[in-house]
């Protein structure tokens, strides 16, 4: 039977979760050596992402991106940060091209976008189909 | 004027209210000759509008554990790996109107004949679900197809569903567009899709309609050769949401799909690169259902829900004469009936190179009209009755008077159902012409005169006899006085000589 990444990233994080620094490299070493011998090794990378987003889901901690124009103050950062209710991992980003304000992403899937970019092209839309 | 114009516009920029939004977004993974696979998009449904960047939009089609399909219409060269894809929450929209009458659009309904843009009234969804048992009615009432040899013996009534089919070159779209010219001042709106089609062959049907006055009721749903396979596979659907707006509305509306052979390509296409599983010749597994859904929409509606009809003339190219290929078997299952045209008869100077003999009509006879029917019904079996002696034509020295008279009717029955291009005939003055030959006036013609015979006669009628065509128009029927009066009009005429 074949084995999907998704299923490689499950097993591999459900028994690591919880050993020690020096039983980690062990298993992991044993987990990369499976890869070797199931011929899988081409899917190492689809497996770290699997496994990234599991340990997320996991731990419930949610991955937020923040964009914004230039870099913002902690004041602003924690202002966020509270709005959450679980833990975050957060990940900061400068785009010059928004202008101004700031866009929200969530576990790449939910988007808040609030930049000056944005704003701009929705106006050229709406009188656009106005006229 | 200038002050007007900033006056507006500050008003528009200060009334217009942008919010923040929370959006559901994925990224492009993978995309290739038109389709995309995107990650994310964890809420999508089915058949849902996606917004790609650069105003590109796409319809999630595959849902999987942790992808989505989608196809992309538009220049998928613009999108790249790792590009946001916004949900929209909406299913792909038809825009339908009046304004559509006389224009070229594209599947999504934009214009492609520079004449400006188009206000539509409405939105229609794309893929709709057909009127049920309880909207519907049978189907009553004829459309003239303005060809001798469909109306008098393949009837197609308002509402049906009647397939075309036959190899390239034998004259399907003629028959199509002859019907579309005939429905002139008829009150009938005409679509016509082309799927896959040649632009040049797209733009001299076109070119023809507006010759001569049918572009006014016409609508042309366009999606070229180089076209991508998304847009073809939306054209049918698109046009038919067109035609159901004017269903709805009361109006009896035509849709020619041209053809669906190469709709079934295209929707092969993205079937395959989206990597759903082939079947036969390739085909994915719901190719029946794509055809089913798309037919099963064109319907004559009962009078409590408006009394509207949306007919469809579904063109199916075969290869060789094989109607037994996957499409076509698919297709003549799925309509109420089928026009063969033959290569054969082609060549042999029969046109419309339509074969009788298996060609059908499942419901039309019902809407035919009862002076038509008159005629036709002898004329079915004198037809069917000179085939089987055909054989023996090349012998006629030696047969008996009985068979030769036969033969000689039928060769002149033959003559009488040729018919050009762009010429589609009256209902009255098709029952004339048919009405003369089956009780013999054209026995003693030379079968090289027949056809000259047949345009004096109908201009000798139209000029002198106008009231008697008008009687039949009107009667739709042949009564024993319009009977006796057509024999003895006929007999001045062939006097008159």
């Amino acid at each position: 039977m074949k084995i999907t990444p998704k299923q490689y990233a499950i097993s591999l994080y459900e028994s690591t979760k919880d050993s020690s620094d020096i039983e980690m490299d062990k298993r992991i070493n044993n987990f990369v050596n499976i890869l070797k011998k199931n011929n899988d090794l081409f899917l190492s990378n689809k497996i770290i992402d699997y496994y990234y987003k599991y340990q997320r889901e996991q731990r419930n901690i949610s991955k937020v991106e923040i964009t914004s124009n230039e870099k913002l103050d902690s004041e602003t950062i924690n202002s966020i940060i509270k709005k959450f209710n679980n833990q975050i991992a957060l990940e900061e980003k400068i785009d010059k091209s928004l202008l101004g304000g700031i866009i929200i992403k969530i576990d790449n899937n939910t988007l808040i976008d609030g930049s000056i970019k944005r704003k701009l092209e929705n106006l050229r839309k709406k009188l656009q189909t106005k006229v | 004027m200038s002050d007007h114009i900033i006056e507006t516009l500050k008003q528009q920029i200060t009334q217009t209210r942008i919010e923040t939004e929370v959006e559901k977004v994925g990224q492009v993974i993978k995309i290739a000759d038109g389709v995309a696979t995107l990650s994310g998009l964890t809420s999508a449904m089915s058949g849902e509008l996606l917004e790609f960047p650069n105003g590109i939009y796409g319809v999630a089609l595959n849902l999987e554990e942790d992808s989505v399909g989608a196809m992309i219409l538009g220049d998928f060269l613009k999108i790249k790996e790792g590009d946001t894809v916004k949900s929209t929450g909406r299913i792909l929209e038809m825009p339908v109107g009046e304004e559509l009458i006389g224009r070229v659009v594209n599947a999504l309904g934009q214009p492609v004949d520079k004449k400006g843009d188009i206000k539509p009234d409405k939105f229609y969804p794309i893929e709709n679900i057909a009127p049920g048992v309880i909207k519907r009615k049978s189907v009553d009432t004829p459309l003239q197809t303005g060809i001798k040899a469909i109306d008098s013996m393949i009837p197609i009534g308002k509402g049906q569903r009647e397939l075309i089919i036959g190899d390239r070159q034998t004259g399907k779209t003629a028959l199509a567009i002859d019907t579309i010219i005939n429905q002139k001042g008829k009150n009938v709106i005409c679509i016509y899709v082309a799927i896959g089609q040649k632009e040049s062959k797209v733009a001299r049907i076109v070119a023809k309609l507006e010759e001569s006055g049918a572009m006014k009721h016409t609508i042309v749903v366009l999606s070229g050769a180089s076209y991508p396979a998304p847009m073809s596979y939306l054209a049918p659907y698109a046009g038919c949401a067109i035609g159901e707006y004017f269903m709805d509305k009361g109006q009896d509306a035509l849709i020619v799909y041209d053809d669906l052979s190469k709709h079934a390509w295209a929707y092969r296409q993205i079937s395959l690169i989206l990597r759903r599983p082939p079947g036969r010749e390739a085909y994915p597994g719901d190719i029946f259902y794509l055809h089913s859904r798309l037919l099963e929409r064109a319907a004559k509606l009962d009078k409590k829900y408006g009394g509207g009809s949306l007919t469809a003339l579904p063109i199916i190219e075969t290869q060789s004469g094989d109607v037994s290929a996957y499409i076509p078997t698919n297709v003549i299952s799925i309509t109420d009936g089928q026009i063969f045209l033959e290569t054969d008869l082609f060549y042999q100077g029969i046109r419309p190179a339509i074969n009788p003999g298996i060609s059908v009509s499942r419901v039309g006879s019902s809407a035919q009209t009862k002076a038509i029917k008159k005629v036709a019904g002898k004329l079915r079996l004198e037809l069917a009755q000179f085939r089987e002696l055909a054989a023996f034509a090349q012998f006629s020295s030696d047969l008996d008077k009985e068979t030769k008279d036969r033969i000689e009717r039928g060769k002149r029955l033959t003559e009488i159902l040729k018919q050009g291009q762009y010429s589609p005939l009256s209902m009255e003055s098709q029952v004339v012409i048919i009405f003369a030959t089956i009780n013999g006036f054209l026995d003693d013609i030379e079968i090289e005169n027949v056809n000259n015979f047949e345009t004096k006669l109908l201009e000798y009628m139209e000029e002198k006899n106008k009231s008697l065509l008008d009687t039949i128009e009107k009667e739709a029927d042949i009564s024993k006085e319009t009977d006796e009066k057509l024999r003895k009009e006929i007999e001045e005429f062939k006097k008159s000589l």
